[in-house]
Order: C-alpha cells, then sequence, then structure tokens
C-alpha cells in the first residue's frame, strides 16, 4: 500500500478529527480486504476497495465498544482528536488511522504529498 | 462492462471517453440543449479526468462559450461581513499539539513525525476573506450555470443504503446550511461532495488558496516504510464539502486507493461509473 504525508485544511465550518498511529493497526480491527476474503463479500463497506477502513466507530462513547476489547485497551489510550475551525491546519504522517465528523456545514482541502 | 489490464488501456478508455463526452457536449449545444452540454462536459473532468492532451482546455473553453449564452448568477460582490475570529467552541478536547508554526527546516527534521495543528493558519486566504467559501453565492458565481458534481447521498459509507452519485452544483448547495443561504427545514438529503478535487471543475477556485512550503520537503517516514508521494506530481489537492452530521469511518491513507476511487478499474454494478462506463456505448 502506498501511504502519503497529509495536511488537512479546514475553510468553513467545524470538524473533528481522531487520529491513532499505524502501530496499533491490528487493534483497528480492519474490515478483511476482498483478496483475502472468501465467501460473502458483505462485511467490506461499499464505498471502500480495500480493507484499510476499521470496524470501530471511534466516535461512539466507549460503553458501545464492549466488542472490541483490545481497541479499548490498546488504542483509546493513545488516540488523538482535534476540532478544526475556520483556517486552522492539520498535519499528519503517513499511515495514521484518521476518522472526520463533521460539526456543523464544513467544507476542507486536503492535500497529500 | 469494460475491463482495463494495464495503465495505457485505462488510459485508452479515459481518452475515448472524455472525446465523446465532448462529441456529445457539442451536439447537445448545437441542439440547444446548454444545460445538458455543460453537464456532459463535466462528466469528462469528474468520471475521466478529461484525459489526453489540449482535451481539458477544450472542456473548460467550450462550457464557457455555452454558458455565456445562459443567464448567469449575479456577479458575487461580497455579501458576507468579514469572519470574525472567535474562540472554537470545541477546542477543550484538543489532545494534538498547536504550536506557532515552525520553520521549514524544524518541520522536516521534527516536527513531520508526528500529527499538529496551526490554528488559524490560513486566516489570511482568499478563501476565507474576499473569495469567502462559506458564501453560496460565490460558490454559485465559480461555476456558472449547468454544472454536476459525484457526491456521496448519506451520512456514513458503512451504511446499507449508501450510494455514489453525479447531481448538480446547484441541487447540492441547496442542501447545504450556508450564511447566506440557510438550509430549508424541508430538505432532508445529505449528500458529501467527498475526496473530489473541485478546483479542478472550478479552477478559480485554486487562486483561492496558498499552498503551504512544507508540502516541498524531503521526508522519510520510519513507521511507514512504504511511503511514497502521490503519483501526479507529487502532491494531490482534494476537496470536501457537506453537511454536519457526515462522518468518514477511521481509515489509513493511501494515494493508490484515491487513484481507484475515481478510475477504478474494477468497478461493481452498483457503482454509479460503471453505469456511465455502461452509457459509452450510447454517446
Amino acid at each position: 500500500m502506498i501511504h502519503a504525508q497529509s495536511t488537512k485544511v479546514q475553510v468553513v465550518g467545524y470538524k473533528t478529527v481522531w487520529l491513532a498511529p499505524p502501530s496499533i493497526s491490528p487493534s483497528m480491527h480492519p474490515y478483511p480486504s476482498r483478496s483475502t476474503k472468501t465467501g460473502e463479500n458483505n462485511q467490506l463497506p461499499k464505498g471502500s476497495e480495500l480493507g484499510n477502513t476499521s470496524q470501530v466507530d471511534v466516535f461512539s462513547d466507549v460503553d458501545q465498544l464492549q466488542t472490541f476489547p483490545t481497541f479499548i485497551r490498546d488504542v483509546v489510550p493513545i488516540s488523538k482528536s482535534v476540532t478544526l475551525g475556520p483556517g486552522d491546519v492539520l498535519f499528519f504522517p503517513p499511515g495514521w488511522w484518521h476518522a472526520m465528523k463533521s460539526e456543523t456545514t464544513s467544507f476542507s482541502l486536503s492535500i497529500w504529498f | 462492462m469494460c475491463h482495463a489490464s494495464s495503465t495505457n488501456q485505462l488510459n485508452e478508455l479515459r481518452q475515448f471517453y472524455t472525446d465523446s463526452c465532448i462529441l456529445r457536449g457539442l451536439a447537445q449545444s448545437i441542439l440547444s440543449l446548454p444545460l445538458q452540454a455543460v453537464a456532459t462536459l463535466d462528466l469528462a473532468i469528474i468520471i475521466a479526468g478529461a484525459y489526453g492532451v489540449g482535451r481539458m482546455e477544450l472542456i473548460m473553453d467550450a462550457m464557457m462559450k455555452i454558458q455565456s449564452g445562459l443567464r448567469q448568477n449575479e456577479k458575487f460582490n461580497m455579501p458576507l461581513p468579514p469572519l470574525q475570529p472567535k474562540p472554537n467552541p470545541y477546542s477543550v478536547q484538543t489532545t494534538i499539539p498547536c504550536p506557532s508554526p515552525p520553520s521549514f527546516l524544524s518541520f522536516q527534521s521534527t516536527f513531520s513525525s508526528a500529527p499538529f495543528v496551526l490554528r488559524n493558519y490560513a486566516q489570511s486566504w482568499p478563501a476565507l476573506t474576499d473569495h469567502p467559501w462559506r458564501s453560496a453565492s460565490y460558490l454559485h458565481s465559480v461555476a456558472g450555470p449547468g454544472r454536476v458534481v459525484p457526491v456521496e447521498v448519506g451520512a456514513d459509507y458503512r451504511l446499507a443504503e449508501w450510494k455514489q452519485d453525479i447531481i448538480s452544483w446547484d441541487v447540492f448547495l441547496s442542501s447545504l446550511d450556508f450564511e447566506d443561504c440557510p438550509r430549508s427545514a424541508t430538505n432532508r438529503n445529505i449528500f458529501y461532495l467527498a475526496q473530489h478535487d473541485l478546483m479542478k471543475q472550478f479552477p478559480s477556485l485554486r487562486d483561492d488558496i496558498l499552498v503551504p512550503d512544507y508540502i516541498y520537503a524531503s521526508l522519510t517516514a520510519p513507521e511507514c516504510p512504504g511511503y511514497q508521494p502521490p503519483l501526479n506530481e507529487g502532491v494531490l489537492f482534494n476537496t470536501w464539502l457537506g453537511p454536519e452530521g457526515t462522518i468518514s469511518p477511521a481509515h489509513t491513507v493511501s494515494s493508490c486507493l484515491l487513484w481507484l476511487y475515481l478510475f477504478s478499474i474494477k468497478l461493481t454494478d452498483q457503482d454509479p461509473f460503471y453505469n456511465f462506463y455502461g452509457k459509452l456505448a450510447f454517446l
């Protein structure tokens, strides 16, 4: 998989970003990729061609994450989050897990390099 | 359904699709169907990247001529008051460092190894001042009539009812809540323009941003041995515009994935892009 450096510029509104380092990948419970799966293929979300998407809803309360104990143990203590407002710029290195949630109408620009 | 087995074959398909759209768009224009003509030309950009020498210039030129015969949106005249700096209502939960902007060298040697936020770094960009992207009126004016854009339909791509579509830019903007054009209470559509380079379709938006020097840094990525810059000239821009509540689930960035998203060589029959490729025979 090819990874790029990532910069995100928030231009309009507010957006919450959640981040976790590449080292915790097994505890993110990624969907199995199509190439490694057998049988039914209804587990992979339609929007994802590769198994680089987590099955965990990182924005839900810890109480609702009991089915992912390794996520609670390994990821929750070291994950980071920030809410970007107009004019804010976020940088993160390649391979970092990230999730986003728009708090208002949101317009942002990403620059991968 | 067409499957391309090599980059060359894929590029041949992209150019064929682009040229088909150009011919079809010009025919629609001659037949006095200007809005349809503009939308057809947009498909060449959205689906095939207007692939081929001189194609993008030809499409932009034709689109401008066709739009000039239509009633233009009123010229944007800055109806919004300047954006006042105000406290971020969500900043209390921040667990990511927010330093002053580092120098180019300290970014390259130190800061690039971990996430950080530069608060208000882009505050003086035209996109936040006299060409405000927060204004629906401005966003209408940069596009002109008849334009279409790719959107995700639904708040989260893991939901069963989620799908992709290509819809009118004006319809899309009316689904969002803007200062100068509040969303109507009866409009319940959730459209999310995600992972799409809007600046390629509306080039004047490119003049509204200032690219940070940091992207020219020479970086290594010890935590990610597969690191390699994106293919097209080393930099890839994408825009993300959507309403409150849209979510991108946790994932890792892959420049390869992005390319597949737009020009997938293994389209599924649920994919709207499949349908557009399927329409090649009718062009």
